[in-house]
């Protein structure tokens, strides 16, 4: 039915994609050190940082267009590090699609087949197929100047698609749609691999971007990975203070103190609050640690602290309400329009289950 | 008035205002020239005993053109040339800007080497290579003696057969600098992300080069073309100084002509209108490469 088939996959227990201690360092500069990665059959996976972060350079290293200093990259099951793409089996979405801007639609498309010499008729068939699945048919002998953002982007999801590649690689492809087409094209594509089912690997800088799209994330950091879930995982349990606070939208409240130990439990004292931390925290009284409080874990009407409201943010589903303590501020989430004025006084509570706590040293989570 | 002027307007007036004197001055030393020069072509001029006759006679020296031999000569003479200085320099620049545009190529050095050619004043240039070709003393002839190549020394501007094309050869010599340049900045400007995009497809390195290199070019190269046949049509100062037209007419090109008929035989309306000739062909190519440069400076984003 689809112009793209499925492909039988060997072997379900063999990654599809196998980074083994990756390195890349530009003369001195070190951009990826140590990256471990294994991502499964039919899984789409996102790269995920700030820029800088090492996220491109190692899907670039996935692609076969850069080589990796040290350490290996496996597709499935074998050793690809001096492959060209083509031998790898890969295609690639660019950031800024690189579309060749002297070929029509249809040129674009059919590029590659026409490197790999297949048939004329063949070619036709195969870009008018994968263009009625991307809605292109009736700008295939356009060029791409004469196109809009949206189209141009799904020219160059249709010119990796007509290879039928067994790896899908997406270099930031969203970053220069505006922000209504960026969620459009998000589940387009979510939607695509959920039809065809190949894996993909996908970089981005926009946390939300990556929370919607992906099976798991690898939260990159000076060129390491920090994390590698699902978003979930990445959402409520980080591994370190920098993926929670990369994480979510207001961002994470984190606040430093030392921990005692107050009716048999650990709690950190902020000001004339007091945070009660999850029983399962391994911390010890005297521990220095930061303790991390989502926006929407934190309730009005509690009896953690009490606080005056600064700042008032309706953001339409929600209301971003800033409040202000003697031991901090905190932003809570509220639903809805909220009623609240700056100056009022409230009370807050938060679940000692919902409290992240973090070493102050290294940053783990604890 | 200037407070009842729109900014709009303000802006027209000032710009007239301020390119008043240069269209003058234009006027004065361009259009004067032509216009007189297109005069002379339509007159019989005849300098007898220190003064000037001038007598209308229409086209008639266009229709003697036509007739005209050495004139006939002249054109396919400036035809061969044309054709095949184009030809050489556009392939010889682009391969050169190729290789300037390869990593190995980036230091200065190399387009500074590439430049001075191009940099030798014309006529030291032609003096230059006066002394290369020369029959007795040249070092051309010293060189290929040396290499084997030839028995004895050779009168390469003497030869009808040779004389043409090596003033083909020092032209092409002092052409390639600027048209590698032009063609060198063409290359920069073609994506770097088309060719990771070509790799992908799995396009060879000849692919590539056909697919992305060659239409992103398009544009520089017509541009190249159409300049360089300018300037082949108008050379002077290569002839003046190396064969004077000679052996046997083989070297007058339709510029050189157009002077010897002007200041040796004195036949100044005849003269001008071998001038005009190559006036128009000029203008034509001009408009054409004004065509060219504009929708390029329109798509720029």
């Amino acid at each position: 039915m689809t112009s793209v088939p499925h492909r039988a996959e060997p072997n379900r227990s063999v990654p599809a994609i196998e980074l083994r201690r990756v390195a890349k360092s530009f003369g001195t500069v070190q951009v990826c050190r140590d990256v471990d990665l294994a991502i499964r059959q039919g899984e789409f996976v996102t790269l995920l940082g700030p820029s800088g972060c090492g996220k491109t350079t190692t899907l670039n290293m996935v692609a076969g267009l850069e080589d990796c200093t040290d350490g290996d990259i496996l597709l499935a099951g074998r050793r690809v590090n001096e492959l060209s793409p083509v031998e790898r089996d890969v295609a690639m979405v660019f950031q800024n699609y690189a579309l060749y801007p002297h070929m029509t639609v249809a040129e674009n498309i059919g590029f590659t087949l026409r490197m790999r010499r297949v048939p004329r008729a063949e070619i036709e068939a195969r870009v008018a197929a994968i263009a009625a699945s991307l809605e292109l048919s009736h700008v295939l002998g356009r060029l791409p100047a004469q196109l809009s953002g949206g189209q141009q982007q799904r020219v160059a999801i249709g010119r990796a698609l007509v290879r039928e590649p067994r790896i899908f690689l997406f270099d930031e492809p969203f970053s220069n749609l505006d922000a209504a087409l960026r969620v459009k094209m998000r589940a387009e594509v979510k939607q695509l691999h959920q039809r065809l089912g190949v894996t993909s690997l996908f970089v981005t800088h926009d946390q939300e971007e990556a929370m919607s799209i992906s099976d798991r994330i690898a939260v990159m950091n000076r060129g390491r990975v920090e994390q590698f879930g699902t978003p979930e995982e990445i959402y409520a349990r980080p591994a370190t203070r920098y993926v929670a606070s990369f994480i979510g939208s207001p961002q994470i409240e984190l606040m430093s103190g030392v921990v005692e130990v107050r009716d048999g439990r650990p709690t950190v004292p902020l000001g004339s609050a007091r945070l009660t931390l999850p029983e399962e925290a391994g911390v010890r009284p005297g521990q220095r640690v930061e303790v991390g409080v989502r926006p929407e874990h934190v309730r009005l009407g509690g009896e953690s602290l009490s606080a005056t409201v600064r700042l008032v943010q309706p953001v339409g589903p929600a209301t971003h309400v800033v409040l202000d303590w003697d031991g901090g501020s905190l932003t809570t989430t509220l639903p809805g329009f909220s009623r609240l004025r700056p100056g009022e006084t409230v009370t807050a509570g938060i679940d000692p289950r919902d409290v992240l706590v973090f070493d102050q040293e290294t940053g783990l989570r604890l | 008035m200037a407070s009842t002027a729109t900014f709009e307007q303000r802006r027209r007036y000032a710009g007239l205002f301020l390119v008043a004197p240069a269209i003058l001055v234009l006027v004065a030393i361009l259009g004067y020239p032509i216009v007189e020069s297109l005069m002379l072509a339509l007159h019989k001029v005849q300098l007898s005993a220190g003064a000037i006759q001038r007598s209308f006679i229409g086209l008639g020296n266009f229709e003697r053109l036509l007739a005209d031999e050495t004139f006939r000569r002249a054109a396919l003479n400036t035809l061969y040339f044309s054709v095949a200085e184009v030809v050489l320099v556009v392939v010889l620049s682009f391969a050169i800007a190729l290789l300037l545009n390869h990593p190995l190529g980036r230091p200065g050095l190399f387009r500074i080497l590439l430049v001075v050619p191009w940099a030798i004043a014309p006529v030291a240039n032609a003096v230059l290579w006066k002394w290369i070709l020369n029959a007795n003393y040249g070092v051309l002839n010293g060189l290929l003696q040396a290499l084997g190549v030839i028995d004895t020394y050779q009168v390469w501007l003497g030869t009808p057969a040779s004389a043409l094309n090596f003033l083909l050869l020092v032209d092409v010599w002092k052409s390639v600098p600027f048209v590698a340049l032009l063609l060198l900045a063409g290359l920069q400007r073609v994506p770097s992300i088309l060719y990771r995009a070509a790799y992908m497809d799995g396009a060879s390195r000849f692919q590539a080069f056909r697919h992305v290199t060659l239409p992103s070019m398009r544009g520089a190269i017509a541009i190249a073309v159409v300049l360089q046949t300018i300037w082949s049509l108008r050379v002077f100062d290569l002839v003046f100084v190396l064969t004077r037209g000679g052996p046997a007419d083989a070297t007058v090109l339709m510029n050189f002509l157009a002077y010897r008929v002007t200041f040796n035989f004195l036949d100044i309306g005849y003269g001008a209108a071998i001038a005009n000739v190559i006036f128009i062909l000029t203008l034509l190519l001009a408009i054409l490469y004004i065509r060219l440069v504009r929708p390029a400076e329109g798509a720029a984003r």
